[in-house]
C-alpha cells in the first residue's frame, strides 16, 4: 500500500503538472486571466511571470501569476471536486465580510474556471506568521499569534455553513492514526509499550467526547504558515478543506504546529510559550466552547505527529529523535491535562 | 506501567476472592440467605464452589452447587459499581419482562454481596445455542436463531435507566482496533501493508456522518454460548457493563462468533452460514434501520480476528492459514457490501 500511494502521489503529480503547462502559456493568460482583472489596471498576458510553485502530489497544484509587484494572482488546479468547494467558501467569506472592508480577510476570489477546474484568486498582503521562524524580525511571534487567533475567532463565529459537517474520527483522523500505529510499530517493535500506553492515555479523553456536540465552520489546515500578516489585515489561505467541525480542530492544530516548529527549528521556547499563551488566551476569550475538546485534539494530533516521525526516527531541525520523542510525549501529556 | 499495575492489583484481588468464596463461612453467612430454598431448610447441606471462567479482565464466574440440586451462579468484579450496576440491571429486567414464563429470559437474580463485589443468579435452564447450533437439525438451529434474533430485539427496546451511552468514536472501535493491530504489526511487520489496505477499506464502510440509528442497549457479548434455549424459551446471559449503542453491533458480534466458532471447530460453513443469515433475517425484519452499519461492525471484527490470527502460533499452521483466508474473505465481502450499502444510500 506505501508503494501504490508513492506511485497514486507521483501520477497524480504529473498530470497535474502537464494541465498546468497550458495554464502559464500567454494566450491562456490573455484570454482567461486578464479578463478577469480590473479593466484599468492595465494587465497584459506579455509582462505576466507565470509559474508553478507549489504542487506536492496532493491532488492541488499552485500556480503564480505576476503582472506587476501590485497585481498578483493565484490560482488552484485541483484533481477533485475541492476546488468548486474552495471557491465557494472564499466567496462566501468574501461576500460576508471577510474582505477588504475588514481587518479579517481571505483572498479575493476573481472567478473560477470550471473547465480546467482552477480557482483563481488574487494574493493577499502581508508576511507569514511562520517568518517569524526564519528571522524575520518584522513579525512577532507573540503579537501575531493573538491575530491569527482573532481570526480564527471571527471565522468560527461567522454563521456560514458550506460543505458536509465532519465525523468525530474523521475530525480527529482515528483511521488515519490507526495506519500510523502500524507502520510506526512495525518500524520499531520496541515502541510498542509506549504508542500503546500513549494510546489508552488518548482513548479515555476520546471516549469522552459527547456526540451533537457545538460545531462551527472550521479551517481545516489552520497552520502559522496560512496565516498573513500586515499593518492592516490579517488574512488567511487554503481554505480548501473548510467545513462545519469541532471549533478546536483549528486551535489545537495551530498551537500543535507552532509550537514543534519552534521546538524543531531551536527557537526561543519562552518565546513560543507566550505565542501559545496568546493565542489560546485571545481565541477562548471569543470562542469558550472550544476549550471543553482542545485538550482532546491537542493531544490526538500530537499524537499523529509523534507515530509519524518514529517512523523514520529521524533528526530534525537542531533536534535528535531522541529529543524530539521526548517532547511530543511532553506535549501530549500536557494536553491531555489541559482543561482539567 | 499502568496497564502492568493494573493486572498486578487484579490478580491479587482475585487471588484473595478465590480464597473468600470457598470459605465456608462466606457460604453460610453471606450466599445462603440469599437462596430461599436452601436458607429455608435450616441444614447445613453440602457444597461445592468451582471457578469456571477466570480471565485476565477484572470478573470472577462462579458455580456454587448446594445440596446436590440447587444450582447457582456468580459473578464477581474487581469493580464494585460494576457489580451494583450489574445487579440493578439484570433485576430491571427481571422484573419488566424478561422474567420467568416470558419465553425471552435473563437469569434470576437472587442478589448482591456488596463487601464481595459479588453478584448471585440462578443457572439458565436449557442448552446453549453453541452447542445447538453445531449439532442436531438445520431447521432446530434455524428456530434457535431466530428465538435469539427476538430476545435481542425486545431487550433493545427495553428501557434501562441511566445506562451510560457510547461516544460516536467509542461506538466505532477505532482506537480498539487499533491498540490490537499494533501488537500484531510488532511481531509482524510483513503483514503491516496488508493491515493499512484492510484499514483503508474499513475506513471506506464507517459510517459517513455523525447521524447514527437512534441508540439501544447494548448486550457488549451477544455470543451463541449466552444464549441458552429451552424449548421455546430463549435466557440469555452475562448481563454486565451494559451501555447505549448501535444496535447493530450485537447482531454482528453474534454473527462473527457463529464464524469464528464454525472456523475453530472446523464446522459446516454451509450450516453455520444459514443460521447467521436466518438470525439477521429475523431481525430485519422487525428493525431494518437499526443495520445501517452492519457491514462495518462485522468488517470491524473479521479484521480483528484475522489480524489476531496472524500472530497465533497455538493453532496448526494449515488450519491458521486457511483461518485467516476465511477471515479475509469475509471481510473483503463485508466492505463489498458495505460500499454497495453506501452507494445506494
Amino acid at each position: 500500500m506505501a508503494e501504490s500511494s508513492i506511485s497514486d502521489s507521483a501520477k497524480v503529480k504529473q498530470t497535474l503538472a502537464l494541465k498546468a503547462e497550458e495554464l502559464i502559456a500567454p494566450e491562456f493568460i490573455e484570454s482567461r486571466i486578464c479578463p478577469l482583472l480590473e479593466p484599468g489596471a492595465g494587465a497584459s498576458a506579455s509582462d505576466c511571470d507565470a509559474r508553478i510553485i507549489q504542487n506536492t502530489g496532493t491532488g492541488r497544484l499552485t500556480l503564480r501569476y505576476v503582472f506587476d509587484p501590485g497585481n498578483v494572482v493565484f490560482a488552484k488546479l485541483y484533481d477533485d471536486e475541492l476546488g468548486t468547494h474552495c471557491h465557494e467558501v472564499n466567496r462566501e467569506l468574501w461576500r460576508r465580510g471577510f474582505n477588504k472592508s475588514g481587518r479579517y480577510r481571505v483572498p479575493q476570489p476573481l472567478g473560477f474556471l470550471a473547465d480546467h477546474n482552477l480557482f483563481l484568486m488574487r494574493a493577499v498582503p502581508g508576511t507569514p506568521l511562520g517568518a517569524a521562524f526564519d528571522g524575520d524580525s518584522s513579525i512577532d511571534l507573540v503579537s501575531g499569534s493573538r491575530e491569527a487567533a482573532e481570526w480564527l475567532a471571527a471565522l468560527h463565529l461567522s454563521s456560514l455553513s458550506v460543505g458536509t459537517p465532519d465525523t468525530d474520527w474523521d475530525s480527529l483522523k482515528l483511521f488515519r492514526m490507526a495506519s500510523r500505529v502500524i507502520k510506526a510499530v512495525a518500524a520499531c517493535p520496541e515502541k510498542l509499550d509506549m504508542v500503546r500506553e500513549l494510546m489508552a492515555l488518548l482513548e479515555q479523553r476520546v471516549t469522552t467526547l459527547a456526540a451533537n456536540r457545538f460545531s462551527v465552520f472550521t479551517h481545516g489546515r489552520y497552520h502559522h504558515d496560512h496565516v498573513f500578516l500586515s499593518p492592516d489585515a490579517t488574512s488567511v489561505i487554503d481554505l480548501d478543506r473548510c467545513r462545519p467541525s469541532d471549533p478546536a480542530k483549528d486551535a489545537a492544530e495551530f498551537i500543535r504546529v507552532l509550537r514543534l516548529t519552534a521546538f524543531k527549528e531551536g527557537f526561543d521556547m519562552e518565546r513560543a510559550e507566550l505565542a501559545t499563551s496568546a493565542f489560546l488566551t485571545a481565541y477562548l476569550a471569543k470562542v469558550p466552547r472550544a476549550a471543553a475538546t482542545l485538550g482532546c485534539y491537542w493531544a490526538t494530533f500530537v499524537f499523529h505527529s509523534l507515530l509519524g516521525g518514529l517512523k523514520k526516527s529521524r533528526n530534525k531541525g537542531s533536534k535528535s529523535w531522541d529529543q524530539l520523542e521526548e517532547f511530543y510525549i511532553h506535549e501530549m501529556k500536557r494536553a491531555l491535562d489541559f482543561g482539567r | 506501567m499502568s496497564h502492568a499495575r493494573t493486572r498486578l492489583d487484579r490478580h491479587s484481588w482475585k487471588q484473595n476472592q478465590e480464597a473468600v468464596f470457598s470459605d465456608s463461612d462466606f457460604v453460610w453467612e453471606q450466599i445462603v440467605p440469599l437462596v430461599p430454598e436452601v436458607a429455608r431448610e435450616g441444614s447445613r447441606p453440602e457444597w461445592t464452589v468451582e471457578i469456571v471462567r477466570n480471565k485476565a479482565s477484572g470478573r470472577l464466574t462462579l458455580r456454587y452447587a448446594i445440596g446436590g440440586v440447587v444450582r447457582i451462579y456468580g459473578k464477581a468484579y474487581f469493580d464494585s459499581s460494576t457489580a451494583a450496576e450489574t445487579h440493578k440491571c439484570l433485576t430491571h429486567l427481571w422484573l419488566k419482562g424478561f422474567g420467568r414464563g416470558s419465553n425471552l429470559e435473563v437469569p434470576q437474580p437472587l442478589g448482591i454481596i456488596p463487601d464481595a463485589n459479588l453478584v448471585l443468579m440462578r443457572s439458565a435452564e436449557g442448552t446453549s445455542l453453541d452447542k445447538r447450533a453445531a449439532s442436531g437439525t438445520i431447521e432446530a438451529a434455524l428456530s434457535d436463531s431466530r428465538l435469539a434474533a427476538r430476545w435481542l430485539l425486545q431487550y433493545q427496546s427495553a428501557d434501562l435507566p441511566k445506562l451510560r451511552a457510547e461516544s460516536p468514536c467509542e461506538k466505532l472501535e477505532i482506537l480498539k482496533i487499533s491498540d490490537a493491530i499494533a501488537k500484531v504489526a510488532a511481531e509482524c511487520p510483513e503483514h503491516s501493508s496488508l493491515l493499512i489496505d484492510m484499514i483503508h477499506d474499513l475506513r471506506s464502510v464507517a459510517p459517513k456522518s455523525n447521524a447514527w440509528p437512534p441508540v439501544v442497549p447494548m448486550h457488549g457479548q451477544f455470543r451463541p454460548a449466552h444464549v441458552f434455549i429451552d424449548g421455546a424459551r430463549a435466557t440469555v446471559i452475562d448481563i454486565e457493563k451494559l451501555c447505549l449503542s448501535d444496535p447493530a453491533k450485537d447482531v454482528a458480534r453474534y454473527c462473527h462468533v457463529l464464524l469464528k466458532t464454525c472456523l475453530e471447530e472446523r464446522g459446516d460453513a454451509e450450516r453455520y452460514g444459514r443460521i447467521a443469515r436466518e438470525f439477521v433475517a429475523e431481525y430485519r425484519a422487525h428493525a431494518a434501520s437499526n443495520l445501517e452499519n452492519l457491514p462495518y461492525f462485522r468488517a470491524l471484527l473479521a479484521l480483528k480476528g484475522f489480524a489476531k490470527l496472524l500472530k497465533n502460533r497455538k493453532v496448526e499452521e494449515i488450519q491458521r492459514q486457511w483461518m485467516c483466508q476465511a477471515y479475509r474473505a469475509e471481510f473483503e465481502r463485508l466492505v463489498q457490501l458495505g460500499q454497495v450499502s453506501s452507494l445506494a444510500a
